[in-house]
């Protein structure tokens, strides 16, 4: 039982560090500072977000106007 | 009485001097009558004083006016005519002196007028005209990245598409701070590249753009540069044009596309030419500039070979005579993108990116030419087109093919 019980929480060890930490999987994602970017791009979205040494800029903005559901509203 | 009058009359024009006749364009040699987006003026007035102090000389003789109008123009029939006064550049013996810096000179066009023999367009001729003209070839060539302009002394450094969707789509009522007064906003009529490329990114049809509409990027970036509450402007300029006025009192805002994370200039740094974000795709804000000539319907070969020859100097074919100047170099000075550095391509104005491997890549030498060559490109002795480490030497370094 005891030898068991060890068994069982080395196995759910591995299994906590295995997922926890940056990862590569199918798009080559890379998580840097809590931004996702796209190592291997090949879509649009990718693309835009593919890791870069360049220069970037992030920003919050405020947008009174934007609907509850995250969408753009009609123009006037 | 009388006699007062005359002499005063005499004075006049003794102070006046003699009329100065303005140069006949007719005279220029070799000319070549284009009508162009005021964004491509920069390369157009450094092509055409090399070309002037070619051998033989060519002269472009130009008029700026909205892309769209441009294509009407070459699109009607009969084709559209310079019949104004229209500018050209000096060569070095007419003005050792000048650079394209200096203001164009000016010519007199006969009174009936010139056909105009290349068109350009800087964005996607679709986002102007749709319709099919067999008689007319589109030729695609480098591109050129739009932004985003505040004064200096503002404290913003970037925009989201949201943001800018809101200030160039609402105006007074968008509610983005600090953009919220259309008086401050610095923007184009609807048949020019720079407001129509914005409208695509921004998902905003060219109507409804906000904005105080001048008809000059030059008025813009004055317009952007005075402005009294600099907080509050902002204004649309093609790269072309902002790249030569970095030391004017204006900076590029970073721009976040939709879908996008982080927000980007279209150069690595501020500081930087080197347009590495409109070659990889971090920077989604650029078009094609197109150049138009007449051709014919079935072989699609240019009816006019000089027109012709100009285009593929702009777009870097092989031309004969080779020139004794460097086209390439000339393009990249200027701020455009040539196809042959890009990393990605797009169809329609504004359209999804998608990767892009060039024929005849010149990545590296363009990277050289903008400093800032990257590590993996390396040097190649063997001359153009020779084989050299699993590539082809193009331009003395090692492209991928």
């Amino acid at each position: 039982m005891k030898r068991t019980s060890l068994l069982m929480i080395a196995f759910a060890a591995a299994l906590l560090v295995v997922g926890c930490g940056k990862r590569n999987n199918n798009g080559g994602e890379k998580t840097d500072g809590g931004i996702t970017c796209f190592e291997n791009p090949t879509t649009h979205v990718e693309i835009i977000n593919a890791c870069t040494t360049a220069e970037a800029f992030d920003k919050i903005p405020t947008l009174p106007l934007l609907l509850p559901t995250g969408e753009l509203p009609p123009l006037p | 009485m009388k006699r007062s009058l005359a002499l005063g009359a005499f004075a006049l024009v003794c102070a006046l001097g003699p009329a100065r006749a303005q140069t006949q364009c007719e005279s220029l040699p070799n000319p070549v009558y284009m009508q162009i987006g005021d964004t491509q003026e920069p390369l157009i007035k450094q092509l055409g004083r090399t070309l002037r102090d070619a051998s033989p000389p060519i002269s472009l003789i130009y008029l700026t006016n909205g892309s769209c109008d441009n294509v009407a123009a070459i699109y009607a029939d009969p084709v559209g005519k310079i019949s104004t006064t229209a500018r050209y550049v000096p060569s070095t013996t007419e003005n050792d002196a000048w650079t394209p810096s200096n203001p164009h000179l000016a010519c007199t066009v006969a009174a009936s007028g010139k056909d105009i023999e290349v068109a350009n367009s800087a964005l996607f001729v679709s986002s102007c005209d749709t319709t099919d003209h067999p008689e007319v070839g589109l030729f695609q060539g480098p591109n050129q990245a739009y932004v985003l302009a505040v004064p200096k002394g503002s404290s913003q450094v970037a925009i989201t598409a949201e943001e800018a969707y809101f200030v160039f789509g609402f105006g007074n009522q968008g509610q983005v701070d600090p953009w919220d007064d259309e008086t401050h906003l610095w923007s184009r009529p609807v048949t020019k590249s720079t407001l129509l490329t914005w409208a695509a990114n921004l998902k905003i049809p060219k109507e409804k753009m906000r904005g105080q509409q001048k008809n000059s990027s030059g008025e813009v970036l004055t317009g952007v540069a005075n402005d009294p509450v600099p907080e509050k402007a902002i204004g649309l300029l093609g790269s072309e044009i902002y790249d030569k006025s970095r030391d004017k009192n204006v900076k590029a805002l970073a721009f976040r596309a939709y879908q996008q994370k982080r927000a980007y200039l279209p150069d690595s740094t501020p500081t930087a030419f080197d347009k590495k974000n409109v070659r990889d795709g971090h920077y989604t804000v650029w078009s094609p500039t197109v150049w138009l000539t007449k051709v014919d319907p079935v072989t699609k070969v240019p009816v006019n070979p000089r027109a012709a020859y100009v285009i593929d100097l702009i777009l870097n074919k092989p031309v004969t005579p080779a020139p004794a100047f460097s086209p390439l170099d000339i393009v990249i000075s200027n701020g455009l993108v040539p196809a042959c550095a890009m990393k990605v391509n797009r169809t329609v104005e504004g359209g999804d990116l998608s990767l892009y491997e060039p024929q005849e890549p010149c990545g590296c030498y363009y990277e050289k030419k903008v400093n800032s060559l990257e590590s993996s490109c390396t040097e190649c002795t063997v001359g153009d087109d020779a084989p050299c480490s699993g590539g082809k030497c193009r331009l003395g370094y090692c492209e991928a093919r």
